[in-house]
């Protein structure tokens, strides 16, 4: 299977760069305007009701219409993502370590401040919820 | 001839005391594909003795199973071995906890099949696919991370960290290293081990092989990473980044004395013996199939099911 509908990714990536909850009309209109082949209102609809299921959007009502705005930045996102990644590894200790030696002192400030906030309860669990 | 006692035999050597062997033993790191092997073997020993034990219960003369056969058979040919109720309900007994050992494997198989489907997910929406390479995707993050996701488009994930401080010739070594992962299919049996051990538990030889078949398998993906471009350059590959297997696919942390890591860096510097160790994994991979096989045309030949 494809790594993910490229729709999908269009979607996140509008509604992150948007800064601001979203309507599926306008969302439309900032995916299109992107696209090389546009897409249907109903066709992103149904997308970034897929992205709700999988808890990357959220949806509220607003008026006769739904808002949908992405649950976490991308930023944050991405954390996520490489923490879940880094959780599988045995090495963590060493490999870190040696990634501390080499990094650029901008991103390190950035990498902490991610890490500050999520490391702690799920670098001391290991495998997640495998082991549960 | 097999019996009842042999197959009891058979559990203990493979299920109790080959896993405790093959992981204090320092060969394995000289050839973790034989090792691999060998780990596979007595686990899928184990598996074929148990189900021989389940199967000589349940249709040996006196059980329930037999006696259904017996009651089809009446229809043809009327004959009957009377039997006792006590004696129905011991061979049912094993039949009960089979159901329940598989359920238990079954739902930790699909929890690390949702896991992973999880974090495909999540990856999906943030990476995009490399334009060097068909089967790799980079994630905008500056950790120096490499791992695979099975059953991707593209199947390798690497950061941008990673991709900014390999040169060429590290990257064909990390990308060999990850497609030996996805070639000889790990992460199946890595799930599969991990569903058996979740099952199985009781077993040393189950419990131990969730802990030391990972390091195996990354050493045998350096090996291959190793033949197709040089040791050294694997190894100083492998020093720069955070290798990583599949995250979902239920790894455990390593032996705690000394650092896996350390020994896959030290078992590339002494150049890996290579011209007979395809061989030798052969022949491994062979017994392998053949001796679970063996296992159970030996006690499914001895069952009296018509008599």
């Amino acid at each position: 299977m494809a790594i993910t509908g490229p729709l999908e990714r269009a979607i996140m990536e509008a509604l992150w760069d948007a800064g601001e909850p979203l309507l599926i009309r306008a969302l439309m209109a900032r995916v299109n305007a992107r696209a090389d082949k546009p897409s249907a209102y109903t066709t992103v609809q149904t997308v970034a009701d897929r992205l709700v299921q999988k808890g990357f959007l959220s949806r509220t009502p607003d008026r006769n219409a739904f808002l949908y705005a992405p649950t976490r930045s991308r930023e944050e996102h991405v954390a996520q993502v490489m923490t879940e990644a880094l959780a599988g590894v045995a090495d963590r200790g060493p490999a870190l370590a040696r990634f501390a030696e080499t990094i650029d002192p901008h991103d390190a400030h950035r990498l902490l401040l991610e890490l500050a906030q999520r490391s702690i309860p799920s670098a001391a669990a290991p495998p997640k919820d495998v082991r549960t | 001839m097999i019996s009842a006692g042999a197959l009891v035999v058979l559990t203990v050597l493979l299920g109790g005391i080959a896993g405790p062997a093959l992981a204090c033993g320092t060969w394995p790191r000289r050839l973790p594909g034989v090792a691999v092997a060998a780990w596979l073997g007595a686990l899928a020993g184990t598996l074929a003795a148990l189900t021989g034990l389940v199967a000589m219960a349940l249709l040996g003369r006196p059980g329930l199973g037999h006696h259904v056969v017996e009651w089809l058979l009446n229809c043809l040919q009327h004959h009957e071995h009377p039997s006792s109720s006590a004696v129905y309900v011991m061979s049912v007994l094993p039949l009960i906890s089979t159901f329940g050992v598989t359920a238990v494997a079954l739902r930790r198989y699909r929890q690390t099949l949702a896991q992973r489907r999880r974090h495909r997910d999540a990856l999906g929406i943030v990476v995009h696919p490399s334009p060097d390479f068909s089967d790799v995707c980079l994630i905008d993050h500056p950790v120096p991370v490499v791992y695979c996701m099975p059953d991707n488009e593209h199947q390798i994930v690497m950061s941008k960290g990673a991709y900014d401080r390999l040169n060429p010739t590290q990257l064909h070594a990390v990308l060999s290293h990850e497609r030996a992962h996805l070639g000889q299919r790990h992460h199946l049996i890595l799930a599969l081990v991990d569903a058996a051990g979740a099952a199985l538990g009781w077993l040393p030889s189950f419990r131990t092989a969730r802990d030391h078949l990972p390091p195996l398998l990354e050493m045998m993906a350096d090996d291959d990473a190793a033949w197709r471009t040089e040791p050294l350059i694997v190894a100083t590959a492998l020093r720069k980044l955070a290798i990583l297997p599949c995250p979902a696919g239920g790894l455990a942390a390593g032996p705690a004395d000394e650092s896996v890591l350390a020994q896959r860096l030290a078992r590339l510097d002494r150049a890996p013996l290579r011209a007979h160790a395809h061989a030798l994994n052969r022949a491994a991979i062979l017994l392998w199939v053949i001796a679970p096989v063996l296992v159970c045309a030996s006690w499914a030949t001895v069952i009296p099911l018509f008599c």
